[in-house]
């Protein structure tokens, strides 16, 4: 096993079962989003939830801004991961980005995959012409902006040295514990990595059944984001949530696992 | 529904309440005023994301909920808020997830933040142009330790040159001196000996005798030019700017003078002034010009036209993909001469002697010419048909500077 994976990206173990089912989070937070869900999952699955490198309680020091600028980096870190706790017919859970992460790292190494199962994905967040996403390129631009704006107080040069200080570990984990722990430049590159990615091409080429949860009014992936995932990949399901929002597995937990169950039961 | 005092209502910043769906279940006045609504029943009812621009929705849903629900409080929150007028406006937020009667709501302020948010962009205009400005510090670092690793392999370089230049002066002075002399001593006693007993000696003998004369002779020619050759490293004389017309006809008064009666038709286009070492140049063309009188053709007026053009061409001779373009004269030298068959470009500018389809030595004068060319940073070329005549091309510098 390699311990220098599994403590990169903060991957944790549980569970009493054998059936592997990997909860990914998107952007914006870390494995804590699935804390109103793992749990349930525990009984009869071996469950595994990690960070991606970058949030959370991941090794910032992996960060690789050439590896992470494309999806296909995550997507590596996914299959290394495998690897290391030799996963075998993974179930892959992935909230919005990691969607697209789980179908990446699908049609890289397709053996190790039993079933995908996407909350609130989306292919493509930018509008095109024939094409609705949702989105505007200016929207995504603000949206740095809104990042930076809140990211104010983390200053690119004070950050790390105030990480580094081992006299004031106060300053540190208070850093820490602000934002689901997320690297403020990071998390600045993951967000123009998620927005302005596009694997409309990728799921056409999906191999394993999926699952798509689909919220009413997610502003992030709407309906129509849904429909044109259900319609182009292939194997795939669709359920539509009574739960509103982009993050039905904390707004809904209880109807979340009833879904996810319901599907792996078939 | 929260109790809404006349304090909260009025209170010196917005207020709302939205359930655990985002759905807004109360607002006080002050945030009403601050978003343009004049009925609280427009707001109530609504969904939380509808006060915001699309940015600030995904940074609602994708951060703020999040963090809300899961550590129970967020602060310091940057929303951007959409007026009923369509008016921005910056805000910051903090909120409070808390339960009342068993169901779950999140409780929010908003501050405006107008000014302070014109400071906070000035801030972070100059922080990107602070991290903008240390990148460029980096590739600067990168570039000069570059610099500084090709300046120690120059250095190296200069110092193995030095090294070789030195061997080659040893060498030649040795040749010059220590072998001149035998040699000569060896002419003086095959002279001596013919002189001497001529009369004893079967004729086949003194023919033997006088070819180790000629030998000798060529051999001395030989280490004239060896000397002559070599001592053209040791450059003493300085760069000076002159015509090259100028140079290049007195050249051809010089070989015409030495060749005695011979008629060439000459004609040179006029020259620009170049940057250069003068008698060298001369001599460049005296030997250009003296091969094609040896080698004219016998059954016609031997023509000898020369051209030249301001051309860009590569300073760089030697390094791959560098370029720095500069103003050269590119100069022909073309002559209706017997001509030569060169087998190899290279080879015909390399130390020995080249013997022509008609039994003649090319001499050591391209060897020479070319030294002069490299001396000057330029480029020669020769092209020559048997019967068709050459046409040497020559690329020199205008200029010897140094480019700033």
């Amino acid at each position: 096993m390699d311990a220098s994976i599994l403590s990169r990206n903060n991957v944790k173990v549980s569970g009493e079962g054998t059936r592997p089912i990997m909860f990914a989070h998107g952007f914006g937070c870390d494995q804590n989003m699935w804390r109103f869900v793992a749990p349930a999952f525990e009984k009869d699955y071996q469950v595994i939830l990690f960070d991606f490198v970058g949030s959370g309680k991941s090794d910032l020091a992996a960060y690789d801004a050439g590896k992470y600028s494309s999806l296909r980096g995550y997507a590596d870190d996914v299959l290394e991961i495998c690897e290391a706790l030799k996963l075998k017919n993974v179930i892959f859970v992935g909230h919005s980005v990691s969607s697209m992460i789980g179908v990446i790292s699908a049609n890289l190494q397709p053996q190790l995959f039993d079933r995908l199962i996407f909350v609130g994905p989306s292919p493509r967040y930018i509008n095109d012409p024939d094409y609705t996403g949702g989105f505007e390129q200016a929207d995504i631009e603000e949206l740095l902006e809104t990042m930076d704006r809140n990211y104010i107080g983390w200053s690119n040069f004070l950050a790390p040295a105030i990480m580094s200080n081992p006299d004031r570990p106060e300053l540190a984990a208070e850093l820490v514990e602000s934002f689901c722990s997320t690297d403020p430049v990071i998390a600045r590159k993951f967000a123009e990595v998620t927005f302005l990615s596009d694997n409309r091409q990728d799921i056409k080429k999906l191999k394993i059944p999926s699952l798509i949860m689909q919220c009413s009014e997610d502003m992030i992936a709407p309906l129509v984001v849904g429909e044109y995932l259900y319609k182009n990949t292939p194997g795939s399901a669709m359920k539509v949530l009574k739960a509103t929002g982009h993050c039905p597995h904390v707004s809904h937990p209880e109807e979340t696992i009833d879904v996810m169950k319901a599907y792996l039961s078939k | 529904m929260v109790q809404m005092s006349e304090d909260l209502d009025y209170a010196p910043c917005g207020f709302l309440e939205i359930d655990a769906s985002g759905t807004i279940t109360a607002i006080n006045a002050t945030f009403l005023d601050l978003l343009s609504y004049s009925e609280k029943n427009e707001i109530i009812g609504q969904h939380i994301e509808k006060l915001f621009t699309i940015a600030s929705r995904i940074f609602y849903q994708t951060h703020f909920f999040p963090l809300v629900q899961l550590h129970g409080n967020a602060q310091e929150i940057f929303f951007t808020l959409k007026a009923k007028s369509g008016e921005r406006l910056e805000v910051i937020c903090n909120a409070v997830s808390k339960t009342r009667a068993d169901t779950k709501i999140i409780q929010c302020i908003f501050i405006p933040i107008t000014e302070r948010g014109k400071y906070e962009r000035e801030l972070l205009s100059a922080r990107r142009r602070a991290e903008e400005a240390l990148e460029k510090n980096i590739e600067l670092n990168q570039a000069k330790k570059e610099l500084e690793l090709n300046s120690l392999v120059l250095d190296r370089k200069i110092s193995q040159l030095k090294q070789v230049n030195a061997d080659i002066t040893q060498f030649s002075k040795s040749i010059s001196h220590d072998i001149q002399e035998p040699i000569r001593k060896i002419a003086v006693l095959a002279d001596r000996i013919v002189v001497e007993v001529a009369g004893s000696l079967p004729a086949a003998r003194i023919e033997d005798l006088e070819k180790i004369n000629r030998e000798c002779k060529n051999l001395r020619q030989l280490i004239i030019f060896l000397d002559r050759f070599i001592s053209l490293n040791n450059v003493a004389e300085e760069m000076s700017l002159f015509s090259l017309s100028e140079a290049i006809l007195s050249a051809f008064h010089q070989a015409a003078g030495q060749a005695g009666e011979v008629h060439v038709a000459f004609n040179a286009e006029e020259l620009p002034i170049i940057e250069g070492y003068k008698s060298q140049i001369a001599l460049l063309f005296m030997n250009i010009i003296d091969n094609s009188i040896k080698f004219r053709s016998e059954d016609r007026l031997l023509s000898i036209h020369i051209t030249g053009d301001v051309v860009q061409h590569n300073t760089y001779r030697v390094l791959k993909n560098k370029y720095r373009y500069a103003e050269f004269l590119k100069i022909t030298v073309s002559d209706n001469g017997k001509g030569f068959l060169i087998k190899n470009e290279e080879e015909i500018f390399r130390l020995q002697k080249l013997i022509n389809d008609h039994g003649q030595a090319l001499g050591f004068g391209l060897a020479l010419s070319k030294k002069i060319v490299d001396n000057h940073f330029g480029n020669i070329s020769v092209a020559s048909t048997i019967g068709g005549g050459t046409i040497v091309t020559i690329f020199l510098p205008l200029s010897q500077q140094e480019p700033q």
